[in-house]
């Protein structure tokens, strides 16, 4: 079925997508800037891995093979020099509140913060507790609410798709 | 609130059918204790003796070397807060007897009781956890630094009147 | 505080592994003071995830105290719920009805399984290796599906009451558990197979964080790692709860005390788990899993009890005192890792920066547990 086209000289044979949709699709795509750069942007969200407790557990599970966030191009980084997405898994205690505002402090523009599991929302099954930050969106800003206890591995897809369409969305209006 | 006082010290020593664990715990320790006020209990199929603060230390070196005893562990050590004083029990556990003994201690708020972190090598952070949670000082620690709360934190809060559904700062 | 070799013209550094750090194994900090690469002191900081669970218990009635038990070792929630049953259940005096005891029982020895599995990733990762961690996360993913099926969640179950189970199981139960043995059994060999005899891995493990039996005992150090240092006690087996003394099964124990010893010893116990699970499964008797107590408000007399059990990481013991009311006095939580983490001290003393990572990865500390 799938033909090959042997290469002539030097210059690489039609790719398969070339061969299926070439004349359907235009060569030549105009667009502005921002959302060229918004849809490189979401396409390639890397997180920094942050798990602080029990939801860190399912962060990972969705990592991993089975429910895979690599095929949405979101790779887990540890240094928060280089990565995009701050995911806050888990309880903040009021002795990590520093650390926090440090490592949110360090990640370079853009950045969005995903609040995971309902201890990061608004303080959990820990409201009453002496020792527990009502909510991570107290310290750092905070674009998506993923809530559960803890959310499941698709909860949690469904809040990095939501924040790709913001980061599109965001693209195409205010040009961030 | 029902009675706040010590649920189990009652001193079970002249009931007239005696544990059997409880029977031998006295034995051992009351030719070596003589002039100290003890007072036996079960806490839960635990034989229990509760000391003095001033022989708590020379108590739990005495179960780590008699080998009827022979405590090498120290498994927990537990604060209770009772208003007016605070009482901490020591679960000491044999790995070759396999036998559990419990030592139980009462200490006013504002004295200070010996560390076992020289018998034990465990006790260290228990002690810290348990300054950190009730303020009770251990001499000859060396070390009393926040283990679980931050430095800075105001307030013991495994006491009782510590304000529990009003600390809010947010 | 700096110290001056003078033979070779070097200070000292204090070098932080912060609370965020890819293979701290969740908010542990520790102040690293190195020389080169030898670390020559460590100081090690914890209280990032304390949340005040044993004040928070003082405030809610018994029956509500298990969610929060599910959230502090959140690796072992079975674990975690069974040990608190059978401490309110022997403050109130009521035996729960042996088929509930069986199912407890098995599923418990799954979530040893499932929690091992996770050591077995996490530990490929700190060596190094990252298929490992891919394999095993199979296997849990299968133990958590059957999970959910049984009690609605993937991991924070809530499921043991006290006095009996919440709900009766699925009726394919037995059929599920007994499908799901052999894939599991192909699991764990999968992902092992990578590591254990493996050369790099050998000589990433072998003979590093050595503890010697006395020392262990001393910090008071329970589970794997005491029993790779050759120590042969199991609360399983020296003071057996629940239905543990109808079961046959063997206790691992190591030789050394270092790293490898303590990752074979975990890597026996899954085996012996799925021996646990099997038997249990034979042999589930019939009956109900309603708790005696029904759905009322329980008010325990005074009094105070102290429970032991044996969670994947180690003794986990429960002290209740209770004062008459609904609600608890005080409840301490003896956790494994916290006296497990308190070794930390001799076993970095001259080791590399690279092995340290090792050395707190074979611990297998979840510091949910470590702090409350």
């Amino acid at each position: 079925m799938a033909e090959v086209n042997p290469p002539i000289g030097n210059l690489p044979g039609k790719s398969r997508f070339d061969q299926v949709l070439g004349s359907k699709v235009p060569g030549v795509i105009t667009t502005t800037k921002e959302q060229l750069f918004g849809m490189a942007r979401k396409s390639s969200l890397w997180t920094l891995s942050f798990g602080l407790a029990c939801c860190a557990i399912e962060m990972m599970s969705t990592y991993m093979s089975h429910y895979d966030l690599d095929r949405f191009g979101v790779v887990t980084w540890p240094s928060p020099r280089q990565s995009d997405v701050m995911i806050v898994a888990g309880t903040v205690v009021k002795k990590m509140e520093e650390p926090i505002r440090l490592l949110y402090e360090q990640m370079p523009d853009p950045k969005w913060v995903i609040a995971m599991g309902s201890c990061a929302t608004n303080g959990g099954p820990y409201y009453k507790s002496y020792s527990v930050v009502m909510g991570v969106d107290h310290i750092i800003p905070v674009d998506i609410y993923v809530p559960g206890c803890p959310p499941r591995p698709e909860a949690l897809l469904y809040g990095i798709v939501k924040l790709q369409e913001k980061i599109m969305r965001d693209s195409k209006n205010n040009g961030r | 609130m029902a009675d706040k006082s010590d649920c189990t010290s009652e001193d079970v020593s002249d009931a007239p059918e005696l544990d059997p664990q409880i029977s031998k715990l006295k034995t051992a320790l009351e030719t070596e204790f003589t002039g100290v006020d003890l007072l036996f209990s079960m806490t839960d199929q635990i034989p229990t003796v509760l000391v003095p603060t001033e022989s708590l230390h020379d108590l739990c070196i005495f179960l780590k070397t008699n080998e009827d005893y022979d405590s090498k562990m120290l498994s927990c050590m537990a604060g209770v807060d009772y208003v007016d004083y605070c009482q901490i029990l020591y679960v000491l556990y044999s790995i070759n007897k396999n036998c559990t003994v419990g030592v139980k201690c009462n200490i006013n708020y504002d004295s200070r009781v010996q560390t076992v972190s020289d018998i034990w090598k465990a006790g260290d952070w228990y002690e810290r956890e348990i300054h950190d949670l009730y303020g009770i000082e251990f001499e000859g620690h060396g070390d009393m630094s926040p283990l679980l709360l931050y430095d800075g934190f105001e307030g013991y809060p495994g006491k009782k009147d510590f304000p529990f559904y009003d600390y809010q700062e947010y | 505080m700096m110290q001056d070799n003078s033979e070779n013209q070097t200070i000292d550094m204090m070098l932080n592994m912060g609370p965020q750090h890819p293979s701290t194994h969740g908010v542990f900090r520790m102040e690293l003071r190195i020389d080169g690469e030898k670390i020559i002191d460590v100081k090690p900081h914890i209280g990032y995830l304390h949340r005040g669970s044993e004040k928070l218990s003082e405030g809610e009635q018994y029956h509500q105290v298990v969610t929060l038990f599910d959230r502090m070792d959140y690796l072992a929630n079975f674990n975690n719920e069974l040990v608190y049953c059978m401490a309110v259940e022997r403050l109130l005096d009521i035996v729960p009805s042996r088929r509930t005891e069986y199912i407890r029982v098995i599923l418990c020895e799954l979530n040893r399984i499932a929690s091992h599995l996770l050591y077995v990733g996490t530990i490929g990762l700190d060596a190094g290796a990252m298929t490992p961690a891919l394999f095993s996360f199979i296997g849990r993913d299968r133990i958590q599906t059957l999970f959910e099926s049984i009690s609605g969640a993937r991991m924070m179950h809530n499921y043991f009451k006290i006095g009996g189970l919440k709900e009766e199981v699925p009726t394919n139960f037995v059929s599920m558990v007994k499908d799901i043995m052999p894939e599991i059994r192909q699991d764990i060999d999968q992902a092992e197979k990578l590591l254990t005899f493996n050369e790099i891995f050998l000589s990433r493990t072998k003979d590093i964080g050595v503890i010697t039996a006395d020392q262990a005992i001393d910090y008071g150090l329970t589970g794997p790692c005491l029993r790779g240092s050759g120590v042969n006690y199991d609360v399983r087996k020296s003071e057996p709860y629940s239905v543990y003394s109808d079961f046959e099964f063997d206790v691992p124990v190591g030789l050394d005390g270092d790293c490898w010893d303590r990752h074979w010893v975990r890597i026996k116990e899954m085996d012996e788990s799925l021996k646990i699970v099997e038997q249990a499964i034979n042999n589930l008797p019939d009956g109900d899993v309603e708790s005696s107590l029904g759905r009322r408000l329980i008010r325990p007399s005074a009094g105070e009890v102290y429970v032991k059990a044996e969670n994947p990481r180690g003794e986990i013991g429960v002290y209740i005192v209770s004062d008459g009311t609904d609600k608890p006095y005080r409840l301490k939580v003896r956790p494994p890792s916290f006296c497990n983490l308190s070794a930390i001290e001799p076993l970095l003393q001259d080791s590399w920066i690279a092995d340290s990572v090792v050395i707190l990865g074979s611990l297998d500390i979840v510091l949910g547990e470590v702090d409350r």
